[in-house]
């Protein structure tokens, strides 16, 4: 589902931000990036959004080479992958219902369907009876299920998380890791980058680590912990 | 539909949301273009009025009579004369009943022209030029003229206001083009500063696969709506403006404060036009750094 050959990304001053990275990630994988800040993870997932080029190497996602895509495919592309960030990126303004429909407006979805799948997800992410509120009315846990349903209202075959339980307490970061185990389960590749030890040494799936833009470790069943003795 | 109905509604959500900013763009709009739609009129009244002018009457011959020797024949010999000359498009005797006329119509209500007696006013040729620029030519044929008492040519008044009026032209012109230019460079910053203001939400858009016309369409829309609104004053402006000119037209009959119902038409429609295009160019120069994906 998605696969990286010699991808280096050295930014403008000459900060490698990664450094020959090789990876396969097969479809309906849940796969960790861990590693210290700076370490790469962030640059990695801009670089699956394409919302930064490589300087060298080859990204396939769904099938489609994106380092060679032209500019104006890129919306394209990010339709097929749902994104879930640390800050949740809400627009403040906007009810849950909004928020969530926003995905489909701007596909040009008839609005039948998107209230049919707003509502859906709306279930799915357990936020039942919400969907009238603001996002300053929710607590962070409940802003981040809106933010994975918004994700997830299109069924993208890629869900791209970047420290999704960053701003979480520890009881709400399970919720969440909940949810998104069950997105998985529906076939959906997840791909999430993790300072949460505790997280990923409970979900106890693949674990890439990252150290200076390089790949250290790439663990089937992998923890968190065990970075240091892979070293 | 869903998708043309959901962007003009994210138009008019923006605007909605920032009424300072949109006032700002329109009032600089208003501005830009009633200055250039204004110096335009000006530029059209001066050409109009140095039309009628130069349409008018080239050189004036007054003529002696009988008391100093001249026959009613020499006049008319004089006429034909003139008529022959290349230079000469048209002439037009005028007698001395027919200056007295014009004498009564020029001071209407004084009491002169009761006590006047209209053998005292010289008889006229009124010459009309092929070319009114070489009017010196026919003046110096006709000085020694003998049936001629004075030889009277508007011509250095129709030079002046011709050379004013091709300054005012370029003035004019120069005017419209660097309020023009104002206005796109204003709406253009408006349009930056309503997509700072909505960063987030187009960085958002962008996240979850909005192609760069649907983010760019409504900022488009937004700039031509402003660009009409603003252009829309500015012709409304005008409009009113010529009115109360208008009106001071009857005080002031030398010059003709007229603007004919064509040329504010033809020109009300251009600026409308213009603020629609200027809305749309500025929004799109306001995108360009923008957007990139």
């Amino acid at each position: 589902m998605i696969k990286l050959e010699d991808v280096t990304k050295v930014y403008d001053g000459g900060t490698v931000a990664c450094s020959n990275i090789s990876l396969n990630v097969a479809k309906g994988e849940f796969l960790f990036l861990v590693g210290a800040s700076g370490s790469g993870k962030s640059t990695l997932i801009r670089m699956l959004l394409r919302e930064e080029e490589v300087t060298t190497g080859t990204i396939w996602v769904a099938g489609k080479d994106i380092t060679a895509m032209p500019s104006w495919k890129v919306p394209y592309l990010r339709r097929t992958v749902g994104t879930v960030f640390q800050d949740y990126k809400l627009l403040p303004n906007k009810t849950v219902a909004q928020n969530i429909a926003f995905a489909l407006e701007v596909l040009g979805r008839p609005k039948a369907v998107i209230h049919r799948q707003v509502e859906q997800v709306i279930d799915l992410v357990g936020l039942t009876g919400k969907s009238e509120r603001l996002p300053r009315q929710l607590s962070g846990g409940e802003q981040q299920r809106v933010s994975i349903a918004r994700a997830f209202v299109n069924r993208p075959p890629i869900l791209l998380c970047d420290e999704p339980t960053g701003n979480l307490d520890p009881a709400t970061s399970v919720g969440i890791m909940r949810l998104l185990d069950r997105i998985n389960r529906t076939g959906t590749t997840i791909v999430m980058a993790t300072h949460d030890h505790a997280i990923v040494d409970a979900m106890r799936r693949r674990v890439v680590g990252l150290e200076a833009g390089q790949v250290v470790r790439d663990q089937a069943s992998g923890r968190y912990e065990q970075e240091e003795s892979v070293e | 539909m869903n998708r043309i109905g959901f962007l003009l509604e994210e138009s008019f959500v923006n605007m909605r949301r920032n009424p300072l900013v949109v006032s700002g763009a329109v009032l600089a709009v208003f501005v830009s273009l009633f200055l250039a739609f204004g110096a335009l009129s000006i530029q059209e009244l001066v050409r109009t009025n140095t039309q009628q002018w130069q349409d008018g009457t080239h050189v004036i011959v007054f003529l002696k009579d009988a008391r100093d020797g001249i026959t009613l024949d020499s006049q008319v010999a004089l006429r034909s004369e003139i008529d022959g000359w290349d230079l000469v498009e048209s002439t037009e005797y005028v007698d001395k009943l027919g200056a007295f006329e014009e004498f009564k119509k020029l001071f209407p209500n004084s009491p002169v022209a009761d006590n006047i007696d209209p053998d005292v006013l010289p008889a006229s040729i009124r010459i009309r030029l092929t070319d009114s620029t070489r009017y010196r030519e026919v003046v110096f044929n006709l000085i020694d003229q003998p049936a001629v008492l004075e030889v009277v040519a508007p011509g250095e008044s129709i030079e002046n206001v011709a050379q004013l009026s091709r300054v005012l032209n370029w003035l004019g012109f120069g005017l419209a083009l660097i309020q023009g230019i104002a206005a796109v460079v204003l709406i253009s910053n408006t349009i930056r500063m309503a997509i700072y203001a909505r960063r987030e939400e187009v960085s958002i858009m962008r996240l979850v696969g909005a192609s760069n016309w649907f983010i760019r369409i409504p900022f488009l829309i937004e700039g031509m709506i402003e660009g009409i609104t603003g252009a829309g004053l500015a012709v409304f402006g005008v409009w009113i403006a010529s009115r109360v000119v208008g009106d001071v037209d009857a005080a002031i009959s030398l010059f003709d404060f007229t603007i004919s119902s064509g040329f504010f038409v033809k020109w009300s429609i251009l600026f409308l036009a213009f603020g629609a295009v200027a809305g749309v160019g500025g929004s799109a120069l306001g995108l360009r750094k923008f957007l990139k994906v």
